[in-house]
């Protein structure tokens, strides 16, 4: 039945001058995410843009355009001619396999000033001649279940019922990069996916501390990001893992045991700003959720963030946790997140470490563990991975080895 | 040799035997080890599961490998009855199940009120009847997916749309001798528990599932380490369970394929058969997977029928091989022809795509000839 759908774009729109520029990026994007329909075809005129389905099934393409951030909402359409029983004919289409008792209303918009209705004559004949074909239908105009829109133009009628919401925010990419700090908990896949949409190109940095932690963590970690990799303009996200076990041990060893975390999290923003530098990355990306653990009140932050001056972004600050499970179910990241292994922060935490550090003081045990050289030898010594949708890289499976495939 | 029993069990296909061999040389670890071999084998696990997820087109289930489908049926039937008893008393099966499903209703007999239902003359379960008996008393329901004495498939798409109406009430499927031979006109995301076993689909004997939904919890049966949800504890082979997923990637593409040819067979056969006035036929003629027929000789027990075929080197059952050796009626025979004589007498022809046409008829021949 449908043969096309109607994109609308968000916020993006309300740009002046950019919007071309954003728009080129979000049809690029699209035209990406759907190369594999071959028959597709783009139809792109002012504010409007249309996938013309040419019989592609369009059950796949409705899940990827859940992907694609700068989407605000689409609908699977008809276009059919100007004719008012034509018209009627494809609404009544539309409208008999809907299930159950439900109110509707004609929604009409005339584009074609030359038509001999106008919009609300249009709306009326149109209910006229399909409400007798169906049961349990009652109009109401103020507050419909289902609206029947018909959008009147020079070149045909375009006709839907269901408005689906996209995923929102900017076009991916748009809005400069990012390194995300991923340990492989519930929340840092959320804000990578909160700051992707946003159009953030996200790269990710995850600090490994073999022998305490084991690759299953380390695969925990390349999982979400294969699961996060969809959102991407280019379906990938780099990945750099950073052998952090030499430091963590100096500060072990060294430190008083209630600053175990505010010092690991220095050391960790140190690297992290190294890394932003390095790549020519714009900013941090975290997390953090204020109050949520000791490191993440609001003093520690500061005593924390002390350590660079990169924008630091914490786009879960003020969310609450069941906020964070909501989204995170959403995105397919719950189930892969509550995989019970330990990570780089829940090794050596100490009992009852300090919610409220003292800067001076931070600075005192921090000289004492003098992890300078080591804080090079870490980013000399990542490893990079390279994570694209759809090619899950697995560190258990030997190369090359087509007993996984059965 | 003319093998006409493989209902009972299949040989094992030779490409999913190397599965095996390659599988049990890579994966000897523990896969509950935690060091990087066992974890090796556990990755090898979840490729596995995730291969018959994806198969069977499963998305909301977890799978405990078991040794065989009696296990299976007992870990979700027992395991469910045990834990949701204090929401109803009643619980429903039929009178054609398999002793692995037909006898653990029997053992809850103390603890709830059992139904069994009947089938009609077409060997079908009574759905109106079904209706009848369901309330909010209901705890489980288990109705067989295909028969494996007479052949016949119950409508579980219909079945399914009965029980979802009552929210406490779910619903187990033996679905053994449907899997990979019948395509299912249901959705298997509808099914709260099911079951499938690997020999009879060309994989080796030892490995079997029970598909659960993963809100169901289940109590126990045996206790262990807490392995597959504590449900199945103990060390899993790993090779198994790859021949077992490799025997479903495989067959499954191959179902309307396989199902056509055995269609044709049957049809020889039971061309062959019908005017044999020695004989009657059992199985039905619709709504069947055409891999089972199931026909009688009126005064004659079925087991002397099979030692007369012995003779000839032809192997066939009186039924359900698990219950072969007692001498009593066939319970789904005379649950199908409510005829003693009938039920006494009866025996299973059982197809694959590996039968011959010759087969047929030398079969066909010396049922003449007995």
């Amino acid at each position: 039945m449908y043969d096309r759908i109607l994109i609308r774009f968000g916020e993006m729109t309300l740009k002046k001058d950019n919007y071309k520029y954003f728009l080129d990026r979000i049809i690029r994007d699209i035209e990406n995410k759907l190369i594999d329909f071959k028959k597709l075809e783009y139809h792109h005129e002012m504010f409007r843009f249309y996938i013309i389905l040419n019989g592609e099934d369009y059950n796949e393409i409705v899940k990827r355009l859940m992907w694609i951030p700068g989407i605000f909402s689409f609908s699977l359409c008809v276009k059919t001619g100007k004719d008012i029983n034509d018209i009627a004919n494809v609404g009544y289409e539309l409208l008999k396999d809907k299930k159950g008792q439900y109110t509707f209303k004609v929604e009409s918009h005339r584009g074609d000033k030359n038509y001999p209705l106008t919009s609300i004559e249009i709306s009326k004949k149109v209910s006229a001649l399909i409400l007798p074909k169906l049961r349990d239908v009652v109009v109401d105009v103020h507050n419909p279940d289902v609206e029947l829109n018909i959008d009147l133009r020079v070149d045909g009628t375009y006709i839907f019922t269901d408005v689906i919401k996209g995923i929102g925010g900017y076009p991916a990419g748009i809005a400069g990069k990012g390194l995300v700090m991923m340990s492989g908990g519930l929340d840092s896949p959320v804000a990578t996916y909160l700051s992707i949409k946003k159009g953030i190109n996200v790269s990710a940095i995850h600090f490994y501390s073999p022998p305490f932690t084991s690759i299953n963590s380390l695969q925990k970690v390349i999982d979400l990001l294969h699961e996060l990799a969809k959102y991407t303009y280019k379906n990938h996200i780099k990945l750099y893992v950073v052998p952090f076990t030499t430091i963590q041990e100096k500060i072990y060893k060294n430190a008083n045991n209630i600053y175990l975390v505010t010092l690991m999290r220095r050391a960790m923003y140190r690297i992290a700003d190294k890394v932003v530098r390095k790549h020519y990355l714009d900013c941090i990306i975290n997390g953090e959720s204020v109050g949520q653990v000791a490191s993440q009140t609001l003093e520690s932050m500061k005593v924390v963030n002390e350590v660079t001056n990169l924008p630091i972004l914490r786009p879960l600050a003020t969310f609450d946790k069941e906020e964070i499970v909501t989204i995170s179910s959403k995105i397919n990241t719950y189930d892969i997140s509550i995989r019970p292994y330990e990570d780089c922060c829940t090794v050596f935490v100490p009992k009852h470490p300090t919610i409220k550090p003292v800067l001076n003081d931070v600075l005192l045990e921090e000289d004492k563990c003098n992890f300078t050289i080591e804080l090079d030898e870490a980013v000399k010594n990542i490893t990079e991975y390279d994570i694209s949708y759809g090619k899950r890289i697995n560190l258990f499976e030997e190369e090359n080895d087509d007993i996984y495939n059965l | 040799m003319i093998y006409l029993d493989y209902t009972a069990t299949t040989p094992v296909d030779d490409e999913i035997l190397d599965t095996y061999i390659k599988s049990t040389k890579t994966f000897f670890a523990n896969s509950s080890s935690i060091h990087m071999l066992g974890q090796r084998s556990n990755h090898m696990i979840e490729v596995c599961s995730q291969t018959i997820f994806d198969c069977l087109d499963i998305k909301n289930h977890n799978i405990i490998y078991t040794t065989n489908a009696t296990e299976a049926n007992n870990i979700g039937i027992l395991g469910y009855c045990n834990k949701y008893h204090g929401q109803g008393k009643k619980i429903i099966t039929t009178k054609i199940e398999h002793a692995s499903v037909f006898n653990v209703f029997k053992s809850l007999e103390n603890d709830f009120d059992v139904c069994y239902l009947d089938i009609n003359q077409n060997g079908l379960v009574d759905l109106d009847k079904l209706e009848k008996e369901m309330d909010k008393n209901v705890v489980l329901i288990s109705i067989m997916w295909t028969n494996n004495i007479i052949g016949t498939i119950q409508n579980v798409k219909e079945i399914i749309n009965i029980v979802k109406r009552y929210k406490t009430a779910k619903l187990h499927v033996d679905c053994v001798q449907g899997i990979c031979k019948v395509k299912p006109d249901f959705d298997f995301n509808d099914i709260d528990m099911f079951t499938i076993s690997s020999h009879k689909i060309y994989g080796p004997k030892g490995i079997a599932a029970l598909l659960v939904k993963r809100s169901i919890e289940l109590n126990p049966i045996i206790y262990g380490s807490n392995a597959q949800f504590g449900l199945k504890p103990g060390t899993m082979d790993v090779a198994l369970i790859s021949a077992f997923a490799k025997a479903i990637k495989k067959y499954t593409v191959l179902i309307d394929k396989n199902r056509e040819y055995v269609k044709r067979l049957w049809l020889r056969l039971y061309e062959g058969l019908k005017n044999n006035k020695k004989i009657v036929i059992n199985t039905p003629l619709d709504n069947i997977s055409y891999y089972i027929m199931n026909i009688s000789i009126p005064g004659v027990k079925g087991e002397t029928t099979i030692h007369k075929l012995e003779n000839y080197e032809i192997y066939i059952s009186t039924g359900s091989a698990c219950s072969s050796k007692i001498e009593k009626p066939e319970k789904t025979v005379l649950a199908l022809t409510k005829s003693n004589d009938l039920a006494l007498s009866a025996v299973r022809i059982s197809l694959s795509f590996l039968t011959k046409d010759e087969e047929i008829d030398e079969f066909i021949k010396v049922m003449e000839l007995i």
